[in-house]
C-alpha cells in the first residue's frame, strides 16, 4: 500500500521526532531509520527532512551537534562534517503531546467509521 | 544502532564539482544569515556525498549517482524556500497545536487575542512604541500596588499549588494558573517554597516565586485582569502582549549611506543584526526564539515584538539616524542636515533598481542551474515562471528603445572559465545610467555595484572584460550641462529672493514661507548630490512659478526675475 504523500508530510515532524526518541542521529540516518521501520513504505524525501530539521531545531525541539568523519585511511587530513541531532526536554514533551493528539485524533476519526465499511477495509488474514 | 554499519570508504566518493556548483546556487537563494546558510550548506553537502556514495553500491556510476542525488533534492529554488519558510516561527499552527492539546482556556484565548492585536497595529499605529510601553508600565504600577495590598501566611511546608490556594482563599482575588505551562519553565507545582511568613503580600510571594524558579529563558511572571491574577510563562505573556509596529528607517539608511557609504543592502543587514544581538537576542525568531519578528521592506521596519523590545529598537534606531558630530550644523554648506524628500526620492529609485537587478541575477542563476540551454533574452526567465513580466522593466524606466537592461548573453555561468568573476560585468540597468549619474553594474558572481563613469572604464579595460562592450545610452542631460542649467538659469536664485521677500513682507504665512524655503534647500541638495534627475529639475521650475503666482494673488509686490525656461 503507498502512502500519500500529503499525510507524509502531515506527520512529517512526528515521525522525525519518533525516530529520535531513543538515539541521536544525523539527517541521512534519519530518513533511512524512517524507511526501514515502515519497511519501505514511508519516504522521507531530503527536500521535506532537512527544512523540517532546521524548522524542529529552531523551535528548540531539536539539540544538534557536528562531528567529524574521516575516511579511514585518513588520520591527518580533516574530514567533512556530519551534524547530529537528538531531542531536546522540550521535545520530549512535544513528542509525547504529539502522540497524545494523534491518538485522540485516530480515534476520533475511528468513530465516523461504520463497522461494516471497517471490516471490509481489513487485511485479508 | 539500527542501521547497518558503513562499509563504504567516503574516499571512494570524490568531492564532485557538480554538488559544489549545487550547493553554490542554493547558497545564494537561501537569503538566511551566514551561519545559517554555511550549516544547511554544510549538512547538504554530507547528504550529497553519503547518498552518492548509496546509490554508487547500488550499481550506479558515480556521475549517474550524483545526478540522481542531487535530483532527489529537488529544485533548489524550492528548497531555498523551505528553508525560508522553516525558518519563519508557525505562530498560526502553534495556535493550532496549542488548541488541540487542550493547554487550557487561558492561553487559547490570548492566543486568539495576539493576532487581533496584530491585525489592529497597522502603520496607523506605528509612531511611538514608547508611549505604548509607559501606558503598559502604569498599568503594571498600578496592579501591584493592588496585589501589595492583599497578604495571606506562608508555611515553610507549602508548595506553589497550596499558595494559590491561600491567595484564593483571602476572596479578594481569583487565580488561574496554567500548571503545564509553568511546568515548562521548571516549576514543580507540589515542591515546598522552603520559606515561611506572616501577612506577606502577594506581590512579595510572586517575587520570591519568580527568584527560585526563575531561568535565563522561562521566567514566571503574572498580570491583573479585574480581580483576576493569571500566573504564567514570561514568553506566554509576550506571544500574547506582542504588537506590530512599523518603523520609517529610510532616512537611517539614508544616513548611513551619505556618512558610511553603506548601500541599502549591508545597511539593513547591519540594522537587523544590531538589534538582533542587542535587544533580548534570545526572543528573536532567527535567534531560535518564538516571540519577536522583524523584517526591513524598502525603507520600513516592521517589528512583531513585546512592547518594552519595540521601545528597545526605538532607541537602536535613534541613534543610529544621529548624524555626526559637527554634520548638522546648518552654517557648514557640505552637510545636508537632514534628507529632504528629493534625497529620500532619488535614494529610494536607486534601491528599487538595485532589487529588480537582484531579481534577475538570480533568475539568470536559476536558469543556469535548472535549463540545458544558455540564457538568450530575459523573456525566458519570465516563460519559465522565474521573473514576472514586469521584472524586465527597470524602475527608472522605461527607456525610448524599450531595452531598459543590457545584458551580456555570451557570458554563461555554467560553461565560464573566467578566474574573476567578482570583475566580469554581465549587465547594466541602461535606464538607471540616463536618468541619474550612476552605473547599475552587475557581475559575474551576483553582486552588483554603483559605480561611476570612471570606474566603469577601468573595470572594462580589465582582462576579465575582454570584448565586453555594455550598450549604454546617451544621458539626456550630461551633469555637468544639468549643474550649469541650474545655476545659469537663475532658479537658485529666484527661490532666494522668493524666500527674502517673504520674510520681509507682512506675508508671514507659513505654508508659502516654508514652501519657497523647501524649494531653496532642494535646490542646494541637487547642486552638492550632483544627482538631481531631470524630471525632478522641471517639477521644481513649475513648484517656483506656481509659488511666484501664489505670491503675486497675495500682492506681494516684489521684484523677482522672472525665471528663464530652457
Amino acid at each position: 500500500m503507498s502512502i500519500e504523500s500529503d499525510l507524509i508530510r502531515q506527520h512529517a515532524d512526528l515521525l522525525v521526532l519518533s525516530v529520535l526518541a531513543d538515539d541521536a542521529l544525523y539527517g541521512y540516518a534519519i530518513s533511512k531509520e524512517v524507511a526501514a521501520r515502515s519497511e519501505g513504505q514511508l519516504r522521507l524525501t531530503p527536500g521535506v527532512l532537512y527544512p523540517l530539521l532546521h524548522k524542529l531545531e529552531k523551535q528548540k525541539l531539536l539539540l544538534s551537534s557536528w562531528d567529524e568523519v574521516r575516511a579511514d585511511d585518513s588520520e591527518t587530513a580533516g574530514g567533512r562534517k556530519r551534524k547530529w541531532y537528538r531531542l531536546s526536554a522540550k521535545g520530549k514533551r512535544k513528542l509525547e503531546q504529539r502522540i497524545a493528539t494523534h491518538r485522540a485524533c485516530q480515534k476520533l476519526i475511528e468513530s465516523f467509521i461504520p463497522d461494516a465499511l471497517a471490516e471490509r477495509s481489513e487485511p485479508a488474514s | 544502532m539500527r542501521l547497518r554499519d558503513i562499509d563504504v570508504h567516503e574516499r571512494d566518493v570524490q568531492q564532485p564539482s557538480s554538488i559544489d556548483a549545487w550547493l553554490e546556487v542554493l547558497d545564494r537563494l537561501l537569503r538566511l544569515p551566514g551561519v545559517q546558510r554555511d550549516s544547511i550548506r554544510e549538512e547538504l553537502r554530507g547528504h550529497l556525498t553519503e547518498r552518492t556514495r548509496d546509490l554508487m553500491l547500488r550499481g550506479l556510476d558515480g556521475e549517474s549517482a550524483m545526478r540522481q542525488a542531487i535530483e532527489e533534492l529537488g529544485e533548489a529554488a524550492e528548497l531555498a524556500e523551505r528553508f525560508r519558510h522553516a525558518n519563519r516561527y508557525p505562530k498560526r499552527r502553534l495556535i493550532m497545536n496549542t488548541l488541540l492539546v487542550g493547554a487550557g482556556t487561558i492561553a487559547v484565548v490570548a492566543s486568539v487575542a495576539v493576532m487581533t492585536n496584530g491585525s489592529q497595529f497597522g502603520s496607523a499605529h506605528s509612531s511611538d512604541p514608547a508611549m505604548y510601553a509607559a501606558a503598559d508600565q502604569e498599568q503594571r504600577q498600578a496592579d501591584a500596588s493592588t496585589l501589595d495590598t492583599i497578604d495571606i501566611d506562608v508555611e515553610m511546608d507549602m508548595s506553589p499549588r497550596e499558595i494559590v490556594q491561600a491567595i484564593v482563599d483571602t476572596n479578594e482575588i481569583g487565580v488561574s494558573v496554567d500548571w503545564r505551562s509553568l511546568g515548562d519553565a521548571g516549576l514543580d507545582p507540589d515542591q515546598p517554597l522552603g520559606f515561611s511568613a506572616q501577612e506577606i503580600s502577594v506581590l512579595t510571594v510572586l517575587d520570591e516565586l519568580n527568584r527560585r524558579f526563575d531561568d535565563a529563558w522561562d521566567t514566571i511572571d503574572w498580570r491583573l485582569k479585574g480581580r483576576m491574577l493569571i500566573l504564567d510563562r514570561r514568553d506566554v505573556f509576550d506571544r500574547q502582549e506582542s504588537r506590530l509596529v512599523s518603523f520609517d528607517i529610510s532616512a537611517t539608511l539614508l544616513n548611513m549611506f551619505q556618512t558610511h557609504g553603506i548601500d541599502h543592502g549591508d545597511a539593513t543587514e547591519q540594522v537587523s543584526g544590531l538589534i538582533y544581538e542587542m535587544v533580548e537576542p534570545e526572543y528573536w525568531d532567527v535567534n531560535g526564539g518564538a516571540t519577536a519578528h522583524m523584517q526591513i521592506v524598502g525603507g520600513k521596519l516592521f517589528v512583531h515584538a513585546p512592547m518594552r523590545m519595540q521601545e528597545k529598537v526605538k532607541w537602536i534606531l535613534d541613534e543610529l539616524s544621529v548624524q555626526p558630530e559637527g554634520a548638522a550644523m546648518d552654517d557648514d554648506p557640505n552637510v545636508m542636515p537632514q534628507p529632504t524628500a528629493l534625497e529620500k526620492d532619488i535614494h529610494m529609485k536607486r534601491q528599487q533598481a538595485l532589487a529588480a537587478m537582484r531579481k534577475i541575477s538570480i533568475g539568470w542563476n536559476m536558469w543556469a542551474a535548472e535549463q540545458d540551454v544558455p540564457l538568450t533574452n530575459l523573456q525566458q526567465l519570465v516563460d519559465v515562471g522565474y521573473l514576472q513580466p514586469g521584472d524586465l522593466r527597470s524602475p527608472l524606466g522605461p527607456m525610448r528603445d524599450g531595452s531598459d537592461y543590457w545584458i551580456d548573453y555570451s557570458f554563461n555561468p555554467n560553461v565560464d572559465t573566467t578566474v574573476d568573476w567578482a570583475a566580469r560585468i554581465v549587465g547594466v540597468d541602461r535606464a538607471m545610467y540616463e536618468q541619474m549619474s550612476t552605473f547599475l553594474v552587475l557581475f559575474a558572481d551576483s553582486h552588483l555595484e554603483l559605480i561611476d563613469k570612471i570606474r566603469l572604464m577601468q573595470l572594462l579595460d580589465q582582462p576579465a572584460n575582454n570584448g565586453v562592450q555594455p550598450k549604454l545610452p546617451k544621458r539626456r542631460v550630461s551633469l555637468d550641462e544639468l549643474k550649469r542649467e541650474i545655476q545659469h538659469s537663475h532658479l537658485q536664485q529666484d527661490v532666494n529672493q522668493l524666500s527674502i521677500a517673504l520674510q520681509e513682507s507682512n506675508d508671514q504665512r507659513d505654508e508659502s514661507l516654508q514652501l519657497a524655503q523647501d524649494l531653496q534647500y532642494e535646490l542646494q541638495v541637487a547642486v552638492k548630490t550632483r544627482e538631481l534627475v531631470l524630471r525632478d529639475y522641471r517639477a521644481l521650475q513649475e513648484q517656483l512659478l506656481s509659488l511666484q503666482e501664489l505670491l503675486k494673488s497675495r500682492g506681494i509686490d516684489q521684484e523677482v526675475p522672472a525665471t528663464e525656461t530652457q
